[in-house]
């Protein structure tokens, strides 16, 4: 009897201690580590949509208008850090554009070998050849052949750095290669359409920002490049498949959810960026239309009247001495303010604006095109905010809009094509560079570096030093340094303080 | 046990070792009990008990008082088991005995019986001071030759004769104690220990006892009173200082903030370096709840608040005793989750008594705040010593001024910063009266008792708190049932289970725009506590003092924005141990550990935050649950009178699963109304599920030579699944080994009571988390519809292996002088290799970061501990020593390839690193640039100039300690702990920030004389460039040319030019963190039985107690050394951290 309870006893243990083991083998030891929250495969439409919207996003950072002389800050700088960087902003520029780069490889991934997708593998490179420009044009020689390929069978971590010139040429061949892959005749081939979030899908205008960006970037090198650059510009303007109307631009439109961070600054009571001192006064006196768009009056209650620019150049003291605060300089205007404003990345505008430079050089049109691209330029560049009013329940002040009248009044006034070589040229640029504070500031930064127009002074009046005064060329992120240092050594050695292509 | 997995050829080998460990259990298990051979005459019985003992494996307790003079006159035995003996021998002398384990104890046989009417029965317990029983006490009728023993529960039952009568109790080493027997039924006897305590049992890995002289590395025990005196919420905080090498730091985030726990120094560098947790035998997760961030943007160091940590959960009140196993070696057994170290912790449990036994406590604290910043109160708001005034005249505070860089408060008419006109008066106090004194409350009953079957004990604790500043409170409920019943004989089983609850509200920000010490480091000295606590605008929004998104009003984030968490959490297990003979008995058990914890966040509507001032919303749940199996076979045998070996044979089965689903609204579409539904934005939501299950199985064997010499050999293999397949399998074996020279020599040395060395070699592996071996795309929300995905920015393990600490350790335990002098000395060496690094990459490969093997980190060091007891008079004065001693040094001999550093935190950019050949947790920062003499130097603009980021300190102490005094007269008990903290750096953003906006006074030296040489320049019409100053503050260097700097500057330059925002210079806020507390004050008094019984009590106690009672020496000006903002890797640096906190009061523990 007590043997049989004993076994009873023992029994009972044994279940009891099977219990937790069954339980545990109801999974697969295997299957346990199964990522639940995230998956292993994707649409390439959604990756699409994210990285055209980071990049997008990015144009509106108008920490790079500063550098322009577009805008000011009412932060703490000191003299002759006008051009003062934000680490993070070198950091964080370089590392979102490898990103959306990485991102754009894992899609070329997945549709190179179908030719189904031949289209959306031509997008594709299309968008990655704009990031890397914007990549080359803020930091000279940098990762290309050899980036964004972490996640290869290579596991690249350290990518070699190549030079500005060899990227360039490489991204005018490699975009041209791009655009003549588009077929257009046959919507069946599978393209973005809704998840081209710019284009709907529509071919047509991809072949026109395609390009329109070979021209911008064929000019950029037109310096050092001469030939080359003449060459494609030509090739371009003769063949006349770029954006004929404002319709045509590239344009993000930012929602309730993905919002410009200008509009984070000033709903935040944060000023942080403000219209440039130099840039008011410049359309203060030219009387300029568009100055009740791109700005506001100081704040009421401070007595002042007139639009009021922040100075770029002074230190806190100088600035309390001079009366200038956040409260005391004009806002940014509120069109630019809104939930809902249209981005830039390249304007119909701003073509006009290249064509009438390459009209002046005699590219692909005579000198004698040139007034009458500039003319269409700013006219684009004044009707635009008409195309693309937003829509009125997330207005937050009636829209102005310039009418006609005040066009032809501007351009036969103060904005009149005129003058020796050397002005027409400089008109073009200065109203290229005028329209671009519709972007961040990017590719103004970029013009002003090239172009060395307009020609910005200092609050008393004296002119910047462009070689001295101002960052050439953004330094790499500190973190390239210590994880990819012999490379980044290397191209900092062999580059100086200017990029290639404003040599 | 895996089922499925291909087992690596190397895993055949670990299989095959693993099997000649279970042989050799087997080999045990057909061994006969040990033969003794005994061939005595007329020997003392003692002598008997001595001979067996050496002869088996047994160990024999017995009293002198009982066998007093009992001579054995003949013994002999061939081949007699030692049991079989006593049987034999024992009854002569009315003695029996009581087997336990392998020990026996020496009872007094059955009483012998007289009737006799006026008797009567008494039944009682004897405890020791520590409160845990005593077994085998002699409980004699004095006068008489009457007496018995207490059970092995520490229970007696005596006749008594009459009225008059008084038991003697007495017991080796505890002082001989008298009590009126009188008419009571029942007498609770507390004994006081005579001396150390002898051969100390203590729990050991899986909860094997183990003699404490067996032990082959360091086991710090710790039981009863020493844990408890003075309490804290979190157990771990009472813990600080009483262990060597066992570092402990709570964070600044209020009363159950999450503690920190290093032993032995950062063993990974990425990794959890704190220990693992064991309770009942069960592991307790110990993982922070989180941190919430204050916005949605971003989650720097010290943003949001932090929720604590899982061992706080713990009820201090039901702690019997804990085990710190320190270092590999002996936690080897555990696995994986034990490279850092384990802390086990066992309950109080029910106990064989009569009746019932009610135990009451009550502790409660007044909390207050201890002010180690020291204010300016001279100047107020504006700069350069004006503050600006308005159209009329009159001065008036501007919005966008922060600081105290003003005009002298002179007490005339102004407006402030409400619009309110004011005297301009300094507000010494507005930091303090912002505070208030808290409280903690803790109350405990547990009724506890049992029969010979079965035991029980249940508890409830309701702790209370409210929090030094306004509206923060958190409350606890703990219950407590634990049961055990012998079902049979040989058959046991034990069951607990633990609920707690868990409630806090508004839990304090730490250094974000929330935060109340970051606003009276930013604020004018000018703003009085009356202005801000109307912090509420007619039209509902925020009135405060800055109006803008980097600051609130303290008393708006106090009363109108909420944070709350609650936590329900049940802990349990069950266990059943079956007892085959006398030399085998099988343990299964199963334990789970599962809690639901609900987060909830308000930014109030008219607050403004970057994105608007709608108010914002977080909400989070979180379900968590572990479940731990595992069984052991364990054997006892002696194989020869010399030689015993024991073993044991185990498996274990982890399974952990983690769930929170967490939403937040950027803006509210309704005001004041909080529903993640009501956004005005897209909703913010996501879910978040893991688990991971660890499977091992493992054996132990230890042979004993001759109670002097141990060895012990440990071997354990784990598969994880959250390695690859291939490499899921790792095995780790140790080896320890014990050599008791004192009894190896049998010196009678009167100066060496007890000696032995001890040296051990570990080796343990480590997995990582789920989900880390496979490249992933993370939903990036949608645009109008269009759904957005990005690929991760970390880069996948390719070929992921485990981690690998391997650890030597060698000490020596010696006590001398009938053991009143101690002394413990562990040196240790342990470098892990092999390091799951999630590694920051270049990102012009596209990624942030990738997973890796690689790096490694060494650490050596050196533990001390000494107990003395200088003093002890006859009269019952007695005073004790403890002092202990840690000294670790870490290396971080390398990291991958070509990474000279790995960045753990960044403060304004500050960062916590580990580079290769130094130790671990440097703080990098800029310094002030340097000649080549080593002078600080000046440039053309009279400020310092900008130097580079240099190491400028590391945040490990260099060494720590702690110094117990204890003394006691009669019924009198007094305790004080100094706890000291000598070297390593903190970087005091506090200081960093305070000083540029001049609030703290060092910032008045040379004010007024700058003020008054720029008078005398303005009134001399000199330009600052044409003018010498007569006065302000000269910066210390030298020039260009190597001249020494004599020109003054103005004090607010000086201190603006460390803190200018891209430009900050962080080397003069870089502090020594030093520090030595008077951690605990204990003062007890034990009410007399004779008082306690009349009115129906079996004891009281009262005491007065401190906590953080004085913190004597410091070297950080304004901001107490030990702030830290959480218990990551990422210590060294303190911003606006709460200030610390003093408990004052008083407890009471009744019995009845």
């Amino acid at each position: 009897m007590k043997k049989l309870k004993t076994y009873k006893l023992v029994t009972i243990l044994a279940v009891l201690l099977s219990v937790p083991i069954l339980i545990s083998c109801e999974k697969n030891f295997g299957d346990i580590n199964v990522n639940p929250n995230a998956p292993t495969v994707t649409n390439p439409d959604f990756i699409f949509t994210e990285a055209l919207i980071n990049g997008a996003q990015m144009d509106a950072n108008r920490d790079f208008g500063i550098w322009a002389g577009l805008t000011a800050s009412d932060e703490g700088l000191e003299r002759k850090d006008n051009y003062f960087l934000p680490s993070e902003l070198a950091i964080n520029t370089w590392r979102d554009c490898y990103s959306i780069v990485a991102n754009l490889n894992e899609i070329v991934k997945i549709v190179k070998d179908d030719p189904y997708y031949v289209n959306k593998l031509a997008v594709t490179r299309i968008w990655r050849v704009y990031v890397f420009g914007r990549l080359t044009d803020l930091y000279g020689d940098i990762p290309y052949s050899q980036a964004a390929m972490g996640n290869t069978d290579q596991f690249l971590i350290a990518p070699v750095y190549d030079t500005q010139r060899s990227i360039y040429l490489d991204l005018l061949d490699e975009l041209k290669d791009a655009i003549s892959t588009i077929n257009v005749t046959t919507t069946a081939l599978g393209n973005y359409k809704s998840a081209d979030i710019v284009y709907g899908g529509d071919l047509t205008k991809w072949i026109k920002f395609g390009n329109s960006l070979r021209l911008r970037m064929a000019l950029r090198i037109s310096n050092v490049e001469p030939d080359l650059a003449k060459g494609i510009v030509t090739e371009i303007m003769t063949q006349n498949q770029i954006m004929a109307v404002n319709g045509d631009g590239f344009h993000f439109k930012f929602n309730k959810d993905f919002k410009p961070a200008t509009y984070y600054f000033y709903s935040a009571g944060l000023a942080r960026i403000l219209p440039s001192k130099f840039l008011v006064d410049m359309m203060l006196q030219t009387s300029d239309p568009r100055l009740p768009i791109y700005a506001q009056h100081p704040e009421k209650g401070t007595l002042l009247t007139s639009y009021r620019g922040m100075p770029s150049e002074l230190t806190v003291d100088e600035r309390i001495a001079a009366d200038y605060n956040f409260k005391k300089a004009s806002h940014v205007g509120s069109y630019f303010l809104r939930e809902d404003v249209v981005g830039f990345t390249l304007s119909y505008a701003e073509v006009c604006f290249m064509k009438a430079e390459a009209a002046f050089k005699g590219w692909g049109a005579t000198p004698a095109d040139a007034e009458t691209f500039y003319n269409q330029g700013v006219l684009a560049s004044m009707s635009f905010f008409k195309t693309f009013t937003p829509s009125n329940d997330l207005q937050k002040d009636p829209f102005a809009e310039i009418t006609v009248a005040q066009i032809n009044t501007y351009l036969s006034g103060p904005g009149k094509f005129e003058g020796t070589e050397e002005q027409k040229f400089e008109k073009i640029i200065t109203q290229r560079w005028i329209t671009l504070y519709q972007e961040g500031g990017y590719e103004a930064y970029a013009l002003v570096r090239r172009t060395h127009y307009p020609k910005l002074t200092k609050y008393d009046g004296s002119p910047w030093d462009l070689d001295n005064d101002f960052i050439q060329r953004m330094p790499y992120p500190i973190e390239e340094y210590s994880l990819n240092g012999d490379n980044a050594s290397a191209a900092d050695t062999r580059q100086g303080k200017k990029v290639w292509w404003s040599k | 046990m895996p089922s499925g997995n291909k087992k690596s050829s190397s895993g055949k080998t670990r299989f095959l070792l693993l099997m000649f460990l279970l042989c050799l259990l087997g080999y045990t298990t057909f061994a006969q009990n040990s033969k003794v051979n005994l061939n005595l005459t007329n020997t003392s019985i003692k002598d008997v008990f001595k001979e067996i003992e050496k002869q088996s494996q047994f160990s024999i307790f017995y009293s002198d008082e009982l066998i007093k003079n009992i001579t054995v006159k003949n013994l002999t035995s061939k081949g007699e088991t030692a049991l079989t003996i006593l049987d034999k021998l024992l009854p002569q002398y009315n003695l029996r005995y009581e087997l336990n384990n392998n020990i026996i104890v020496i009872l007094q046989a059955a009483d012998r019986k007289s009737k006799t009417p006026e008797k009567h029965t008494v039944t009682g317990k004897v405890t020791g001071a520590d409160g845990l029983t005593i077994p085998g006490v002699n409980v004699f009728l004095k006068g008489s030759n009457e007496g018995t023993n207490t059970n092995i529960n520490g229970e007696f039952t005596i006749e008594v004769p009459g009225q008059n009568s008084t038991l003697i109790f007495s017991f080796i080493g505890f002082i001989r104690q008298e009590a009126e027997a009188g008419n009571l039924n029942t007498l609770d006897i507390v004994l006081q220990q005579e001396s150390v305590e002898l051969n100390g049992v203590v729990v050991t890995a899986l909860g094997i006892t183990k003699e404490k002289k067996a032990l082959g590395y360091s086991v710090s025990y710790l039981k009863g009173n020493e844990l408890t005196t003075v309490k804290d919420p979190n157990i771990m905080n009472s813990l600080a200082g009483k262990s060597a090498g066992v570092q402990i730091s709570k964070s600044a985030g209020g009363p159950d903030a999450s503690t920190r726990v290093i032993i032995r120094g950062i063993n990974s560098l990425q990794g959890n370096n704190q220990p693992l947790f064991i309770v009942d035998g069960i592991p307790m997760n110990n993982s922070n709840f989180g941190q919430t961030v204050a916005s949605a943007e971003g989650n720097d160091v010290g943003q949001g608040f932090e929720l604590g940590s899982g061992i706080g959960d713990l009820n201090p009140e039901d702690i019997e005793s804990v085990s710190i196993l320190k270092g590999p070696n002996a936690s080897a057994l555990y696995g994986s989750r034990a490279a850092n170290g384990v802390i086990i912790f066992t309950t109080k449990k029910g106990t064989k008594r009569t009746g019932i036994g009610i135990t009451f406590s009550t502790n409660t604290t007044a909390d207050r705040a201890v002010y180690d910043r020291v204010y300016q109160d001279v100047y107020g708001f504006g700069n350069n010593g004006i503050s600006p005034v308005n159209a009329d005249g009159m001065k008036q505070f501007q919005d966008q001024t922060e600081g105290s860089w003003g005009g002298k408060m002179d007490g005339t008419p102004f407006i402030d910063w409400d619009g309110v006109t004011r005297n301009y008066d300094p507000q010494p106090d507005n930091y303090k009266d912002f505070f208030e004194t808290g409280y903690t409350s803790t109350n405990t009953i547990a009724v506890a008792g049992g029969n010979e079957k079965a035991v029980y004990r249940l508890s409830y604790t309701n702790l209370s708190n409210k929090g030094i500043s306004p509206n923060n409170q958190f409350g606890r409920n703990t219950f407590t049932l634990s049961a055990g019943a012998d079902l049979t004989p040989k058959l046991k089983i034990d069951t607990k289970v633990t609920y707690i609850n868990h409630e806090a509200k508004n839990r304090n920000f730490q250094a974000d725009g929330h935060s109340v010490s970051r606003n009276y480091i930013h604020m004018s000295r000018h703003v009085s506590d009356a202005s801000l606590r109307n912090y509420e605008k007619a039209d509902g929004t925020q009135n405060v003092w800055r109006n803008n998104d980097r600051q609130s009003n303290p008393y708006w984030v106090a009363y109108k924005d909420y944070n709350g968490d609650t936590r329900d959490r049940i802990m349990g297990n069950t266990s059943a141990n079956y007892t085959f003979n006398s030399w085998l008995s099988l343990m299964g058990r199963v334990g789970i550990d599962m809690y639901n914890a609900k987060t909830k966040q308000i930014t109030a509507t008219g607050e403004l935050t970057r994105l608007g001032s709608d108010g914002q919303l977080y909400e989070a749940m979180q379900f968590s649950k572990e479940i731990n199996s595992d069984f052991l076979l364990s054997t006892h045998k002696s194989l020869s009178s010399k030689i015993s070996i024991s073993g044991t044979f185990g498996g274990s089965n982890y399974y952990q699963q983690y769930h929170s689903s967490s939403g937040r609204t950027t803006r509210s579409s309704t005001p004041n109304f909080y529903n993640i539904q009501y956004s005005k934005d897209n909703i913010i939501a996501w879910t978040v599920f893991s688990e991971k299950k660890t499977q091992s199985l493992y054996s132990t064997a230890q042979v004993e030579y001759n109670k002097f010499l141990y060895l012990d050999v440990t071997a354990r293999n784990d598969w994880s699944s959250t390695l690859p397949v291939k490499n899921n399998s790792y095995f780790y074996p140790s080896l320890t080994g014990s050599f008791v020279f004192s009894e190896f020599l049998k010196t009678k040395d009167k100066v060496i009571s007890f000696g032995k060395l001890r040296a051990s070699w570990a080796k343990v592996g480590n997995d990582t988390d789920p989900y880390r071996l496979e490249s992933v795309f993370n939903s990036a929300g949608s645009y109008n519809g269009q759904p957005l995905v990005t690929i991760s920015t970390g880069l996948p393990a390719v070929d992921l292996q485990p981690e690998t600490t391997i650890s030597y350790e060698v000490g020596t335990e010696l006590r001398f002088f009938m053991d009143r002098l101690g002394l413990d000395l562990t040196l240790y060496k342990s470098t892990t290799s092999n390091q799951i690094l999630n590694a920051d990459i270049a990102t012009s490969s596209g990624f942030n970061n990738a997973l890796i093997n690689a790096g490694e980190i060494a650490n050596k060091g050196i533990e001390l501990q000494i107990n003395a007891e200088p003093v002890r008079l006859k009269n019952g004065f007695s005073w004790n020593i403890i002092f202990n001693y840690a000294k670790n040094l870490s290396q971080v001999v390398s990291l991958t390839n070509g990474l000279n550093s790995l960045v753990l935190a960044n403060h304004w950019n500050l960062t916590v690193e580990a580079n290769p050949g130094e130790p671990y947790g440097n703080l990098v920062g800029v310094q002030i640039k340097r000649d080549a003499n080593g002078n600080k130097v000046i440039g053309a603009d009279g400020r310092y100039v900008r130097g580079d980021r240099v190491v400028l300190g590391n945040y490990n102490p260099d060494w720590i300690g702690g110094i117990t005094n204890n003394f006691k007269y009669k019924r009198f008990s007094l305790n004080c702990q100094v706890d000291m903290k000598v070297g390593g750096e903190i970087y005091s953003a506090t200081n960093h920030y305070g000083m540029e906006k001049g609030v703290f006074i060092e910032t008045l030296a040379g004010r007024a004389e700058w003020y008054a040489s720029e008078e005398a320049r303005k009134a001399a019409g000199v330009t600052s460039a044409a003018w010498t100053p007569t006065g302000g503050i000269i910066a210390e260097g030298v020039l260009a040319d190597g001249t020494v700097n004599t020109r003054y500057m103005n004090p607010e330059t000086y201190y603006t030019q460390f803190a200018t925002w891209t430009k900050e210079i962080h080397e003069p806020y870089v502090y020594d963190a030093t520090y030595i507390k008077l951690r605990e004050v204990y003062l007890s008094y034990k009410l007399p039985e004779k008082l306690v019984n009349r009115i129906k009590l079996t004891s009281a106690e009262v005491a007065l107690t401190g906590h953080n009672v004085w913190l004597i020496y410091k070297k950080t000006p304004n901001i107490d050394p030990e702030s830290v903002y959480n218990s990551t890797n990422a210590q060294g640096v303190e911003y606006a951290a709460l200030p610390s906190v003093r408990n004052l009061g008083f407890y009471i523990k009744v019995e009845f």
